[in-house]
């Protein structure tokens, strides 16, 4: 009987826990519901959804990734100011396995859209294809993937190059040893802009004199990539700058290299409020780059509502006029870089240092 | 005890409507229905049979591992290298094919890596009787894995998914059913029978009751020990190949955590880890059970990590039940 009553509690504590926990998502009830997307006429109403509206889903590359925190939120703010039901779903870890889970369920739920920053350039095809064969829009931002309709690319792969390529000329004062810090090996947009590098320095004679020791990954775990960062140092006596192309690496090389007291200086990306005090004068880092996270989010939004509306199909060419108001085109993919979908660009790399971290950190 | 050794006792045990209720595989088809209520209650998306399935495939690799994974528990032991097989098998999958572009080849190279890779934890654990299989398998999953971040470094081996006849062993469907889901019910009966209606079986309960025993009475310990652990080699070969054919790309850090997956799916259903205990249907409902509270959980954008202290609340309270269960009586 006893046994019976533990299993009971342990219903009601699971029913608890779902209780409380499925609010969350239909918390905001949209005001103004915009058009209902043609495909989805006929589509029963969903549970996460509070009126006939419509939802959108984010699946960033991983929980706790306060970068992709960032363009949750910008993605959350666009939603809301269209009228749209967001829903932030993080996968479990950084392997493809956990985004098609959380996939999966999204197409489960009759999302109207799907948002994935992806952790694979191959592995997610076939559930993008089931999600697309049901009237799913899918779209890409920060590492594309194959399938997806429109891959929202925060930069230029080559203008990041060109930025990341002058700050080593600049930091290694023109000739020396330097080695690449990046996310994961599969992390699509690292290979893209780390191949963009590589011919950029073939391309042109004044970066002769650099030396491209190694690249290594820290799969964008701090911990990994502080210890990828220590090894390079003692793998490398003569290394004069890190490169890190990544937020979580770019800090992680900061503070390895600030502990350990070396004069070895860090290029790359980085977010504003993680790097403060790494980025100025007299540190390990006098200048790093970013875009905006928020604008991110916000235009991978528009472009979902765009694809819905069918103001744009994801062709070559097309041009659309944002919800802030802005243009966009819809550009051409890049195989060679990892960009398989077309892309539509968020703008050029913004440079943060002593002047302006302070003020950038603020926002994100 | 009746049924601890497999043998049938003579004296009638009274069966009554509560202790019926009360047997380990009652509760777990309540917890499996309750689990199955709940979900239709809180999504009426959950009922799709389509999207069903597709969730339901993406559990079943791991699914696999848990089968031999019973049969290890119930002879006492453990082996936590099977994620790092799976890996290994599929690594090697994947290279084979892009070097050779025969994916025959590379399923059977696989499935023998494998093999072999189960063969050699069997080999350490019956030469030398006195280690641990917890030790000895913990070994070899780092080597298991050491071995497949040697042969990719940090590269990711891909393609595989451009056969067509080899993407649809994930893929492909009767109906609504997929072909996986179907292999795994094959194997599930054959594995059941096994375990419930051969000597193999009767032997595998002696040896899990005691092992000393067990090997005064005649019975082949060390024999069946490694045809044990050889076969989950096998079976992680075979799950590797799946999940090739379910992602067509492998990186070395692929399957980490399956071994646990596999041992919670077993000890919910019921597997004692001491050995000697258990019902394979119980490991059946356990596995659908998990995956499709994760499921469940999911269609309502619960987060994974809240998820997971749901599904570990669960298994404690399902290993304290026996315990509770001597305290209150």
């Amino acid at each position: 009987m006893k046994k019976r009553i533990a299993l009971m509690m342990a219903f009601v504590m699971v029913m608890g826990f779902t209780a409380c926990s499925g609010k969350t998502p239909s918390a905001e009830q949209p005001e103004s519901a915009p058009a209902e997307a043609p495909a989805e006429a006929e589509a029963p109403a969903e549970d996460t959804e509070s009126s006939g509206g419509l939802t959108f889903a984010i699946v960033p590359k991983q929980a706790g990734n306060e970068y992709h925190e960032v363009i949750a939120n910008g993605f959350n703010d666009a939603c809301k100011e269209l009228g749209v039901t967001p829903i932030v779903q993080y996968p479990e870890d950084t392997s493809a396995e956990a985004q098609i889970t959380v996939i999966n369920n999204l197409i489960a739920q009759k999302v109207d859209a799907i948002a994935i920053g992806a952790n694979d350039a191959e592995a997610l095809e076939g559930t993008i294809k089931t999600a697309k064969d049901q009237g799913i829009v899918v779209v890409t931002f920060d590492s594309d993937t194959k399938g997806s309709q429109v891959f929202v690319n925060q930069t230029a792969n080559d203008a990041l190059a060109q930025v990341l390529v002058d700050s080593v000329l600049d930091m290694t004062d023109g000739e020396g040893q330097f080695a690449v810090l990046s996310a994961t090996s599969t992390a699509t947009n690292q290979n893209a802009w780390i191949a963009a590098m590589e011919k950029l320095i073939a391309s042109d004679d004044k970066y002769s004199k650099l030396e491209w020791v190694t690249t290594v990954y820290g799969d964008d775990e701090d911990q990994k990539s502080y210890d990828e960062a220590e090894s390079l140092m003692t793998n490398y006596p003569d290394l004069k700058v890190i490169c890190s192309p990544t937020c979580v690496g770019y800090v992680a090389a900061c503070k390895a290299v600030t502990n350990a007291g070396s004069d070895i200086k860090v290029a790359g990306v980085g977010m504003p409020s993680w790097s403060l005090g790494y980025v100025g004068e007299g540190t390990c880092s006098e200048y790093m780059y970013l875009w905006n996270p928020i604008e991110i989010g916000n235009l991978t939004v528009y472009t979902m509502q765009a694809l819905l509306d069918g103001d744009i199909t994801g062709a070559e060419g097309e041009t659309y006029t944002a919800a802030n108001g802005k243009e966009y085109t819809i550009v051409a993919p890049d195989e060679s870089v990892g960009i398989y979908s077309t892309q539509v660009i968020v703008g050029d790399p913004f440079r943060f240092d002593g002047s302006n971290i302070e003020e950038w950190a603020a926002k994100f | 005890m009746a049924n601890k050794s497999g043998r049938t006792i003579l004296f009638e045990k009274k069966v009554t409507l509560r202790s019926v209720l009360a047997t380990r595989e009652a509760m777990l088809i309540l917890l499996f229905l309750a689990v199955n209520l709940m979900n239709i209650s809180i999504s009426p998306n959950y009922l799709n049979s389509y999207t069903l399935f597709t969730n339901i495939n993406s559990f079943m690799v791991k699914g696999f591992i848990a089968l031999p994974m019973a049969y290890v528990l119930l002879l006492g032991e453990i082996d936590i290298s099977v994620g790092s097989m799976v890996c290994l098998s599929a690594t090697i999958l994947g290279l084979v094919y892009n070097g050779t572009g025969s994916i025959l080849l590379a399923i059977f190279t696989a499935l023998a890596a494998g093999t072999l890779c189960g063969a050699f934890n069997g080999l350490i654990l019956t030469q030398f009787t006195e280690l641990a299989s917890m030790i000895v398998t913990l070994a070899t999953m780092t080597l298991y894995r050491g071995f497949s971040e040697m042969l990719l470094g940090d590269k990711s081996t891909n393609g595989m998914r451009n056969v067509e006849w080899f993407m649809d062993i994930y893929d492909g469907r009767v109906g609504h059913v997929p072909y996986l889901f179907l292999m795994f019910c094959i194997l599930a009966v054959i594995f059941g029978v096994v375990m419930h209606k051969t000597v193999f079986g009767r032997r595998m309960y002696a040896i899990g009751a005691n092992q000393e025993s067990a090997r005064y009475s005649g019975i082949q310990v060390q024999k069946i020990r490694m045809i044990v652990f050889t076969l989950t080699g096998l079976i992680s070969g075979l799950a590797g190949v799946f999940y090739c054919a379910w992602m067509g790309t492998v990186k070395n850090n692929i399957a980490e955590g399956y071994e646990m997956e596999a041992i919670c799916m077993c000890v919910l259903g019921g597997i004692s880890t001491d050995g000697g205990k258990g019902n394979f249907p119980g490991v059946l409902i356990a596995i659908f059970t998990m995956g499709l509270l994760r499921y469940g959980l999911g269609l309502i954008n619960i987060n994974s990590e809240i998820i997971n202290i749901i599904i570990g609340m669960l298994l404690v309270l399902v290993v304290m039940l026996p315990e509770l269960k001597r305290i209150f009586k």
